[in-house]
């Protein structure tokens, strides 16, 4: 067997556990996302030692802006009529024009918008081009008109506007099935190998546990901005006769053999952790600290533990690594006007913080961060807040990101328009496959394995395409 | 010989009676053990089903923050806090010490566990504006506190009219249709009164298993236009009335749309909402089932009506009981189990449907919960949650203060392992009831919801928790003085802090044995597990501890070593 065949069954038996989606995986697509890590080193990584390119690594940063941003309000039209339909619409949540920050763009219609006006940082990311938004995203099944909606033919996706299920579809991408597994943890299945340290995982999380970074084998290694990142067993750091003693029995507890799947789940996570534990807090302690500032919010506090672990990327062995950001909250059903306001603001600085100290590092075309959220909301109020809906806008950003620009199709504002599926609703106009495939694309998946990482993608996109699916990305 | 039998026997009950406790209690001490052990199982259930709610967390909450307050004023001057700086209001942190102070050393034991594993499912949390009310977090408690054996249609009821619920789901201040301003009742309260605390997404079978359609496919409970009709019910409700604690607002007659309605820090959270009918959505509303709410009725008998009509689904049953049996008893109830206690809700023997006494009795006595080695798989029951690992660790070893206060802030606990009393994250609790972590759990199908917060960071944390606890003797963090750091809230630090309010175990017991390890780890595993340890874990436990002189010590890390072995995280 030669060393690629080896690779090959490798992969293929670690995909195929507790997966019975893969069918459409071929053995060697499987192996060109390998290649794209950087052709031969990536092979030779698996199993002897392999050379660090500096080009070659990637990150996605991941927020989740978890509840529902009314995303309406944070991009907003800015030329008159379409401004006056905002206004009609959004009735008492409207923003005033006057408030908004405009930016530096007009679509083929020739139609401006403008920021949120708490957003300055965002305004001037975006009008200097490391920014951009895609506007009316939102999980789909398959494309949908809104005839084909109002006549009920179309397929939707299951729990359509409730938080549990759309904000778990955001992260899996599979809006007609109930999976727990994400396209962030499908990537790092077939990306994971790549890196040269194999114990800790690809996916970080500043979050804890979350649907989009676990795959088949791959799962997320969770550390925490209040402890400085990762945390380790206290009494395996002293040095007291009771330190040793008690170090000796937490080993022992945590060596026995467990027959039962709950107890040996519980003790594999703490040995993984523990034993990730050292690597991690070596790596970090090796990288002097970015003089980039940071604000004193958990926000903030997570995207400086997000860039100062990429800062170490080299000491942890890692040429792609995906980190996971639970920014939560943004359920406004109530006072949705001063309360968005407070977050889109801590949001906007926090974007800009973490650019900069991206740039700081000199890595800006390696780092692609994107937003989330669990759906849009109702254009119309319920009085001083919003509820759920469907559609909505995203923001991408970083160097390799074409910024200055809005991508997609901004809809029609006006309830009862042309993209209002009633309720004051908006239909998406693009697929979060189709946005996740642009960035997949771009952090290394090939064409061929698209398909394994967004399995619905074919019916948005042909993944053989010489085209991108959006083209926010460079190539 | 007929002595050492019965010793066995007494032994036998006693861990039969341990086993039960860790999923009947919050935590019991060897002196509770004895007791179930004596009565038997069952006539102690009926007594403790019969004991009425006298643990009054708003009470408390107020007691504690009537200590708080002057000294506030002393420290800083009645102008000062009356008028400047940030507001100095009974915060979050006063209801959440009261939740310490009332259950570490309750003797209704499984109307607190109840009363815990219910704030679980119908969820608020602190973790949002409702953080400025701790008497109205506190209320809220009392309310499933006090309805823990009640009939479940008025706990639905009273948890719908609760203002703390109302700020959380939005359905306070929320009014009737504006078509000309384009504003529609808000929805959050009605999808999630639907979907969370009653009947769940999905038609279900008596056991709990889906419905299909003549496709094989689940099929929903409801839709949107559903929402929207239940979203028009829960419109009108207002506060009940004004509160400032610097200023008397009682005489102050509530209006709709005051901007005193706006936040849980001006409004009186301890009583039910208030309809403003002008504000009520009129016309009919249609509920689920064919059921038309007719048009004129007035707020309170429209949301009687839906509270009846979701009441009556057969989904209740099932759906409620299913997350009750997760809760107390296992992850992975077989469907049989589900049945006998949905069976229970329908009709409690007596022609009574909703009885939750009946139900809970169901759910802690069936056989899937008394019998550890029952032959389903996996053995093990559930995960047991952060939290349930520290109540029992303050309460199997009654832990207790010189000054008789236990006023646990749990802060650093909450830090640790995302654990707390109120304290999730969303209205989504702190873990999905349908989570399954990777690896051999998920691969046999299986669910394990409280494995979504053991990650690699809480589960070291844990790990060090017991640290602090057992070998530092820090078990919980009490403050009873304000000081110069804060003006609005209690002073943590050292010369602030009383030596009275040091919390302390009572281990004299454990001392006693612990020249004997054996002897010491047989006592942690009846009083803590009811006899899960395994030979090998009380071994490592014996041989670690052996090594160390000190009776004292010895029982500290004997009870550090147990609380991290997966023999004792892991119900059996």
């Amino acid at each position: 067997m030669n060393k690629s065949n080896k690779v090959k069954s490798n992969l293929t038996r670690r995909q195929f556990v507790g997966s019975a989606s893969c069918a459409a995986i071929g053995s060697t697509t499987l192996l060109s996302s390998l290649l794209n890590l950087g052709t031969s080193n990536a092979l030779a990584g698996l199993h002897s030692q392999s050379t660090e390119v500096e080009g070659e690594y990637k990150a996605l940063v991941c927020i989740l802006l978890a509840g529902g941003n009314d995303s309406f309000n944070m991009l907003v039209p800015n030329s008159k009529e379409p401004y006056q339909e905002y206004r009609k619409s959004r009735s008492n949540l409207a923003l005033t024009q006057s408030s908004l920050l405009p930016l530096q763009f007009s679509d083929p219609g020739g139609r401006e918008y403008a920021v949120h006006p708490s957003m300055p940082e965002v305004q001037h990311l975006f009008n200097t081009h490391k920014l951009a938004f895609i506007a009316n995203v939102g999980t789909l099944v398959e494309p949908v008109s809104k005839a084909k909606y109002l006549a009920g033919s179309a397929k939707l996706p299951i729990g359509l506007l409730s938080h549990a299920d759309q904000i778990q579809q955001w992260q899996t991408s599979l809006p007609d099935s109930r999976s727990a597994k994400g396209w962030g943890g499908r990537i790092a299945d077939l990306l994971e190998q790549g890196n040269k340290n194999q114990n800790i995982s690809m996916n970080i999380s500043l979050s804890g546990t979350n649907v989009f970074q676990v795959g088949s084998s791959a799962t997320e290694y969770a550390i925490r901005a209040a402890a400085g990142g990762s945390v380790g067993i206290r009494v395996y750091e002293g040095n007291s006769q009771l330190d040793r003693v008690l170090r000796k029995g937490t080993e022992s507890l945590l060596a026995q053999q467990y027959q039962d799947i709950f107890k040996s789940t519980f003790q594999q996570k703490i040995l993984h952790a523990q034993a990730n534990h050292g690597v991690f807090s070596h790596a970090l302690a090796s990288v002097a600290p970015l003089q980039s500032p940071f604000s004193a919010n958990d926000l903030s506090a997570d995207l400086a533990l997000v860039a100062q672990t990429i800062a170490a990327r080299k000491a942890l062995g890692m040429k792609r690594q995906t980190f996971f950001i639970n920014y939560g909250g943004w359920d406004h059903h109530d006072s949705v006007l001063e309360n968005q306001a407070q977050m889109l603001s801590i949001l906007s600085k926090a974007l800009q913080e973490f650019q900069s100290a991206i740039d700081e590092l000199g890595i800006s075309q390696q780092v692609t961060t994107f937003t989330i959220s669990d759906f849009g909301r109702t254009l119309s109020s319920n009085g001083n807040g919003t509820d759920h809906a469907w559609g909505g806008n995203v923001m991408v950003m970083g160097g390799a990101v074409k910024g200055g620009n809005i991508y997609g199709k901004y809809p029609s504002l006006r309830l009862g328009g042309s993209d209002d599926i009633g309720g004051a609703i908006l239909l998406p106009s693009l697929s979060t496959d189709m946005y996740f495939a642009e960035l997949a694309r771009w952090f290394g998946v090939s064409k061929g394995d698209l398909s394994f990482v967004l399995p619905n993608i074919n019916r948005f996109y042909d993944p053989r395409s010489s085209s991108l699916p959006i083209g926010f990305m460079n190539d | 010989m007929t002595r050492s039998i019965d010793t066995i026997n007494k032994n036998a009950r006693e861990y039969q009676a341990a086993r039960f406790l860790t999923y009947a209690s919050l935590g019991a001490d060897y002196k509770t053990i004895k007791e179930v052990a004596r009565q038997g199982i069952p006539n102690w259930l009926e007594d403790q089903l019969k004991l009425p709610a006298t643990s009054g967390f708003k009470d408390t909450t107020w007691e504690i923050w009537e200590h708080f307050w002057p000294q506030y004023i002393k420290l800083y001057g009645r102008d000062f806090i009356v008028n400047h700086g940030e507001a100095v209001l009974p915060y979050w942190f006063y209801w959440k010490m009261a939740w310490w102070h009332n259950i570490i050393k309750s003797e209704d034991h499984v109307r607190q566990r109840v009363a815990q594993a219910y704030s679980q499912i119908f969820v608020i949390s602190e973790k949002s504006n409702l953080q400025l009310s701790g008497p109205g977090l506190a209320d809220y408690y009392d309310l499933l506190y006090t309805h823990a054996f009640g009939n479940y249609k008025d706990l639905l009821y009273a948890i719908s009219l609760h203002p703390m619920m109302g700020f959380y789901l939005s359905h306070i201040n929320n009014p009737k249709s504006d078509h000309k301003r384009n504003i529609h009742p808000d929805e959050n309260y009605a999808r999630e009164i639907m979907q969370l605390f009653s009947i769940g997404l999905y038609e279900l079978n008596l056991d709990g298993t889906h419905k299909r359609d003549a496709q094989g496919n689940a099929i929903p409970t409801y839709n949107n236009d559903d929402i929207k009709e239940f979203a028009k019910v829960f419109t009108g409700l207002g506060p009940s009335g004004y509160y400032w604690p610097w200023e008397d607002y009682s005489w102050v007659k509530t209006e709709w749309n005051s901007e005193y309605n706006k936040t849980p820090a001006t409004t009186i959270n301890w009583k039910p909402m208030i309809p403003f009918e002008e504000w009520h959505e009129p016309g009919p509303k249609k509920l689920l089932n064919g059921k038309v709410i007719p048009a004129g009725q007035s707020t309170l008998e429209d949301i009687r009506d839906a509270i009846e009509n979701l009441f009556n689904h057969p989904n209740v049953g099932p759906f409620i009981g299913h997350q009750l049996i997760q809760r107390l008893v296992k992850s992975n109830p077989t469907p049989a189990y589900i049945e006998r206690v949905a069976t229970t809700f329908n009709d409690n023997g007596e022609g009574i449907r909703g009885d939750m006494s009946a139900v809970i009795r169901a759910i802690l006595t069936d056989p899937e919960a008394l019998n550890p080695s029952s032959s389903d798989l996996p053995k093990a029951k559930k995960l047991k949650e952060p939290l349930l690992r520290y109540t029992q660790a303050m309460r199997a070893f009654n832990a207790t203060n010189q000054s008789g206060r236990m006023w646990n802030w749990g802060y650093l606990f909450d830090e640790a392992v995302s654990q707390g009393i109120l304290a999730a994250p969303s209205v989504f609790n702190f873990y999905l009831p349908n989570f399954s972590p990777n690896g051999p759990i998920s691969d046999q199908g299986l669910i394990a919801p409280e494995f979504q917060i053991h990650t690699s960071a809480t589960s070291i944390n844990y790990i060090n928790l017991a640290h602090d606890w057992f070998i530092k003797e820090y078990y919980m963090e009490v403050a009873t003085s304000a000081g110069n750091s804060s003006h609005n809230a209690p002073s943590f630090e050292e010369k602030d802090l009383d030596p009275k309010d040091y919390v302390y175990l009572n281990l004299n017991a454990e001392i006693a044995l612990a020249r004997d390890p054996k002897a010491l780890v047989d006592r942690l595993d009846l009083i803590l597990t009811g006899g899960a340890f395994s030979e090998a874990t009380k071994e490592n436990i014996i041989q670690a501890i052996r090594e160390i002189p000190g009776p004292r010590d010895r029982v500290k890390a004997a009870l550090y070593l147990a609380f991290i072995a997966p023999d004792y995280t892991v119900q059996q």
